[in-house]
């Protein structure tokens, strides 16, 4: 279990512990890790290079597919992708650490890519310079066209960048594949909002545009007291973490509402920011929670206590400050939606006050309404654009669109990789091979 | 990215790198040379074939490992020549060399009389091959009738023999080169390939496979692969017989200025490397390929050229040889050199196997306790044995003294 103890510290393996996990590797024939890689990483192609001595070809070979090779090797679930697709799993062997391995051999690639020179190149606007974003800068930079990247944030990456722990992915892990990518001479402008106007001007500068703006915003639930002090924006907190700021739970008992991603990570920064107590609470049962396996026994290993069933019904304040939240227990009805199972209020159970100093809800992300309902797009009722499936392409006119924004919520790799898509499928119509 | 020219020239043939796939079952029939080339290799010895005169009658199974799997050590086979003979392999040749005229189609032949020689290579040269393989090395039944030799034996194991059907095949070869690939089981190799050189060849492969038994079957006592109670002596291949052909190459290299064309044990770039420094300008590889198919070429290509970049060298050419200065009798290394090993405690994993391997085999100067390997530097003589045991590439390094 190495690796994973790996993958959650966000460590680099040692060389020689490296080449002897990589040794284990058989280079299968269709290999069913680079199937499931949603990238479509050649898996025992940089196997074998690393094994030869051949450290540079085998990130070169990485990044071809996955330009955040490092980001996605330590931040992917390898355990449901690549390595559960392991075939030595078919012989109770435990996968090779295929993530671990990826992110080491990018850490040792040196180069970064010269674009292709286009006769006739074509100049495009990245709004959003997250994984999609960045996924379709960088094909449409090899293919040689011009790319302008706009975001909000002053960093590149998005919320990777923002919001993973710097536990499971340091700061210097992401820089070193951006850095990679730097070569590219993409023009970056950070700090850019978009409203109809500022993306009317840049449709008017551009040849083409493309929207990867993702889920930004925080599903909301109406509590009542949520606006007392002591409840934390999710977003805000753990970029605070990742920053290496206080993010102000040390001794506190805190409360997650949420079973996802974002929730885990909350619950295990909390925990290791010294919080006295972590408690989540999720109001389904463990079998619904989204979150992934490998997080939620990191969080139960740091003591995160875990409640299922419980819905928090209102926050109890005094002087305007958190004190307590008001806990509902739920049960399971029969009824399946999204794929999961529904619950109810159990009314056969009491509603129970819980004591806590701060509470963090995660509820999930959305899609972004206010700008995107301005503009002349035809939307699906959550606000995602409809693209046709093949192209990529929104409702107007050469204009794109990929990633969570389109398809909700998603790993790293398969927005990088949609976004990727997206920008072949543009190179394709602006050069005038395909639509 | 790699974009060194892996260009060379081998016996005045233009290749696009060195990689050729060699005489062999991964060349006996052009659908498959073709996927081959269509991978990146950048031609193809095609199987050795014969006169139609001859039997070529092959037992099966003919095919036996050493540790057999994904870490085969060596490959026995009792393989024989193609099933196709000349005049099909000819047009199989002329189909090829038309659909890749970019690459090397070679065609081995191998006769068993003068009159079959020179028949042989005469077809081989007018259907246009672009070199011509002399195969007197193959350990399984190669002769020359009326010239005093046994059946079994290799032609390439005389040089009297060498000499005569290399002149042989080169008169009936013309203006096409001659490539005579030569066996390592032999005293002196440099004496056999003098002889190739007196005889008018063009070039020299080596090496060919080393005859072997690879292990016995326990329950009928018969050499494997058992074919109905029974086995014979074969031909070993494979990651096993590197040491060997580098040994033969950089002989050879030494000794004539014939070009070579390295082969036996190239899996990656790192063992082509390795041939080209001690001479070879061309390689083949067979064995790799059975067992990892066309696809390492990639891999192989790939390798070479971002080490040619790296160190700066134009092409495969500029570093053919610079090895062999390098290589000096035993009396000619330095003796005064003092070495150590030095384990790395934070990459160790605690297996003991270093200090139970200097214990037994060695020095007893590798101390084992709290599952920790400890060097005594002064009973240390720096043998190395440790390195070779330790299954963490890089704990262990010999340092001065």
């Amino acid at each position: 279990m190495i690796h994973e103890k790996q993958r959650i510290t966000g460590e680099m393996m040692h060389q020689g512990h490296a080449l002897m996990s990589a040794g284990r590797c058989l280079g299968c024939h269709d290999a069913p890790c680079s199937r499931a890689c949603p990238a479509g990483v050649d898996v025992p192609g940089f196997i074998r290079r690393f094994l030869d001595g051949n450290l540079q070809g085998a990130g070169a070979l990485v990044y071809a597919n996955c330009p955040l090779g490092v980001t996605c090797g330590m931040a992917c679930p390898t355990e449901m992708l690549c390595e559960g697709a392991c075939v030595l799993h078919q012989a109770r062997q435990p996968a090779v650490p295929i993530g671990a391995l990826q992110a080491f051999v990018c850490m040792q690639y040196k180069d970064g890519e010269p674009p292709e020179g286009l006769e006739k190149a074509a100049r495009v606007a990245v709004i959003g310079a997250g994984p999609a974003g960045l996924g379709c800068g960088v094909v449409l930079r090899r293919h040689g066209h011009h790319v302008d990247l706009y975001d909000r944030q002053q960093k590149l990456a998005g919320l990777v960048d923002r919001v993973i722990p710097a536990y499971r992915l340091p700061q210097a892990l992401v820089t070193h594949d951006l850095d990679r990518l730097s070569s590219l001479d993409m023009k970056f402008t950070p700090g850019k909002s978009i409203d109809q106007q500022a993306f009317d001007k840049l449709r008017a500068a551009h040849d083409a545009i493309f929207l990867g703006t993702g889920m930004g915003a925080l599903q909301t639930a109406e509590i009542p007291g949520q606006s007392a002090e002591g409840v934390l924006d999710v977003f805000s907190f753990l970029e605070k973490a990742r920053a290496g700021q206080s993010p102000g739970v040390k001794d506190r008992i805190v409360i997650i509402i949420g079973g996802g991603n974002v929730a885990l990570d909350a619950a295990v920064v909390a925990k290791r920011n010294g919080a006295r107590e972590v408690i989540v609470l999720y109001r389904r049962s463990r079998d619904e929670m989204p979150g992934w396996q490998a997080e939620y026994l990191e969080a139960s290993r740091l003591g995160v206590e875990f409640r299922w069933l419980s819905t928090v019904i209102s926050i109890v304040q005094d002087g305007g400050k958190v004190r307590a939240v008001l806990v509902q227990k739920m049960r399971l009805i029969g009824d399946m939606r999204d794929g999961r199972r529904w619950v109810e209020p159990d009314g056969d159970q009491p509603v129970i006050q819980l004591p806590c100093e701060v509470i963090i809800p995660a509820l999930g992300q959305v899609v972004e309404r206010d700008w995107l309902a301005e503009l002349d797009l035809k939307l699906t009722s959550s606000g995602s654009p409809i693209v046709d499936t093949d192209t990529w392409q929104t409702s107007l006119p050469l204009v794109f669109a990929a990633g969570e924004l389109v398809s909700g919520g998603s790993t790293i790799v398969n927005s990088l990789h949609q976004g990727m898509l997206a920008g072949e499928s543009m190179h394709a119509i602006l050069v005038g091979k395909g639509g | 990215m790699a974009a060194t020219n892996l260009q060379v020239s081998f016996c005045g043939i233009r290749l696009l790198n060195p990689f050729l796939l060699a005489s062999s079952p991964v060349t006996d029939h052009q659908d498959m040379v073709a996927r081959g080339l269509d991978a990146g290799w950048a031609g193809a010895v095609l199987k050795t074939t014969t006169h139609p005169d001859e039997e070529n009658s092959i037992a099966y199974p003919m095919m036996a490992g050493l540790e057999p799997g994904s870490h085969l050590v060596g490959l026995h086979n009792t393989d024989l020549l193609s099933d196709h003979y000349i005049d099909e392999m000819c047009t199989q040749a002329i189909w090829l060399k038309d659909r890749f005229p970019e690459c090397c189609i070679a065609l081995s032949v191998m006769g068993t009389t003068r009159a079959q020689w020179e028949e042989l290579v005469q077809k081989a040269s007018q259907a246009g091959a672009d070199l011509i393989e002399a195969s007197i090395s193959c350990p399984q039944g190669s002769m020359v009738e009326g010239d005093g030799t046994s059946y079994g034996s290799m032609i390439s194991q005389d040089a009297r023999l060498t000499e005569k059907v290399t002149r042989w095949a080169k008169e009936a070869a013309g203006k096409t080169p001659l490539v005579v690939k030569l066996s390592p089981g032999v005293t002196d190799i440099v004496e056999i390939a003098q002889a190739v050189k007196a005889g008018g060849g063009d070039g020299i492969c080596a090496i060919d496979s080393i005859e072997g038994i690879v292990g016995l079957d326990p329950r009928s006592y018969a050499p494997l692969p058992v074919v109905g109670g029974f086995g014979t002596r074969g031909g070993y291949t494979g990651k096993a017989v590197k040491p060997v052909g580098l040994r033969c190459i950089a002989d050879i290299a030494a000794a004539t200025d014939l070009p070579l064309s390295g082969v036996g044990g190239i899996y990656n770039w790192q063992d082509a490397l390795e041939y080209l420094l001690l001479g070879a300008t061309s390689l083949q590889v067979c064995t790799a390929v059975m067992q990892q198919g066309f696809g390492i070429i990639s891999a192989l290509t790939d390798g070479l050229s971002r080490w040619l970049e790296e160190h700066e060298y134009p092409d495969p050419m500029a570093i053919r040889g610079l090895g062999l200065k390098q290589l000096v009798v035993h009396e000619a290394l330095p003796h005064e050199i003092r070495v150590v090993a030095l384990i790395d405690d934070e990459v160790c994993i605690g297996c003991g196997l270093c200090h139970v391997a200097c214990r037994d085999g060695a020095h007893q100067a590798i101390v084992f306790a709290d599952r920790l390997a400890k060097v005594d530097r002064e009973a240390c003589v720096g043998c190395g044995l440790c390195q070779q045991v330790c299954p963490v590439p890089g704990c262990i390094q010999m340092v001065n003294a």
